[in-house]
């Protein structure tokens, strides 16, 4: 099976570079980003990701606006919410905006990658969409 | 002061309380997100046995520094809701004002990240205790610096000082063209009408004026006796 490329987006860098190098671990080919806008970057260059890790709450761009964007620009990526939030409100809502699911920080390492994997089978059998 | 203006302090105030406490959990959340993940990884490289040689223990004692920094934070945002909690037990009582700005402005710190808002903080040492309503002051400045930020543009700057001025205690809030009390453009806002019923009922002053700059000072005048 091809490695699932993931792209990690907080705003709190040592998260991403950590959750990044325990998915690397696990198999996973991860790169992790710091703003909304360096993640739009990132899918704009060479670096094209099967599932998008997004927090939610972020300075410049909120996960929502980034979410939305990148389902508009490349809706084959599945997008996977990460919430500090102790509320599922933040979780619902992007499903709503066409997240394939979120998650709750700290994040459950096992649940995360049964997620991830999910969002990866569901992308891979809608080959249509670009 | 009627039975009204009691409720909408009491409103205002638990909203105010429900603000503070909403961006704090959420830091200690991001705090604890990042001990989690840490903690996570030592473990993955134990388990996958990735710890015989130099470089890896190097490695292990930076993720371990990572923790404990961490830690180190979470504790010190524990401390400052636990002060804020008991300041609510007794409603008069002896407090150092230059604590409770600095209390006042960790719980704004992520309303000011958010907006980009730089703080200039002017405290003169060794100020008089005073005795007063701490929980009521800190709803007071919570209120009015947190209405502030929410409509400056980003990138703004706000200062704030203290100093003692004959048996008075001076609180000064220096902002870019904006009053907490009028930014609403509404005179019945409901947070403006606490703020003012608030500080009538401590007996505390407030003066509000334009500077030359065209920036906006408001200034609290405590009595320490």
């Amino acid at each position: 099976m091809e490695k699932i490329k993931l792209l990690i987006v907080d705003d709190e860098e040592e998260f991403a570079a950590t959750l990044a190098e325990r998915l690397e671990l696990r198999g996973f080919i991860s790169k992790g980003v710091s703003c909304g806008n360096n993640a739009l970057e990132a899918l704009a260059s060479n670096f094209s990701p099967d599932v998008v890790l997004l927090d939610l709450k972020m300075p410049d761009m909120n996960g929502f606006e980034v979410l939305i964007e990148i389902k508009e620009k490349y809706p084959s990526i599945e997008v996977i919410m990460l919430t500090g939030h102790g509320a599922a409100t933040g979780g619902k809502d992007s499903k709503e905006r066409g997240a394939f699911d979120f998650i709750m920080k700290p994040v459950d390492i096992i649940e995360l990658t049964d997620k991830i994997k999910s969002a990866y089978q569901k992308k891979e059998s809608n080959p249509g969409k670009h | 002061m009627t039975d009204n203006n009691e409720n909408i302090l009491r409103d205002c105030q638990l909203a105010s309380l429900g603000k503070m406490l909403a961006g704090y959990s959420h830091e200690l959340k991001n705090h604890l997100a990042i001990i989690n993940e840490s903690a996570g990884l030592m473990g993955d490289l134990l388990e996958m046995g990735i710890i015989d040689d130099e470089q890896a223990i190097q490695r292990f004692k930076k993720i371990i520094s990572v923790i404990e920094e961490r830690i180190n934070q979470a504790n010190t945002m524990a401390k400052h809701m636990n002060s804020f909690a008991h300041k609510m037990d007794i409603p008069d009582s002896n407090f150092d004002v230059n604590q409770l700005l600095n209390e006042e402005l960790a719980f704004l710190d992520r309303f000011f990240w958010i907006k980009n808002v730089s703080v200039q903080k002017k405290l003169q040492s060794e100020l008089p205790a005073v005795c007063n309503n701490p929980s009521l002051l800190q709803f007071v400045i919570f209120t009015y610096i947190h209405k502030i930020v929410a409509g400056i543009e980003s990138g703004g700057e706000i200062a704030l000082s203290s100093q003692m001025q004959g048996q008075n205690i001076l609180i000064s809030i220096d902002a870019p063209n904006l009053s907490a009390l009028t930014i609403d453009q509404d005179s019945c806002s409901p947070d403006a009408a606490a703020i003012k019923y608030a500080l009538n009922k401590m007996g505390i002053a407030i003066m509000e004026e334009t500077l030359a700059d065209g920036r906006h000072k408001t200034t609290l005048t405590i009595p320490t006796r």
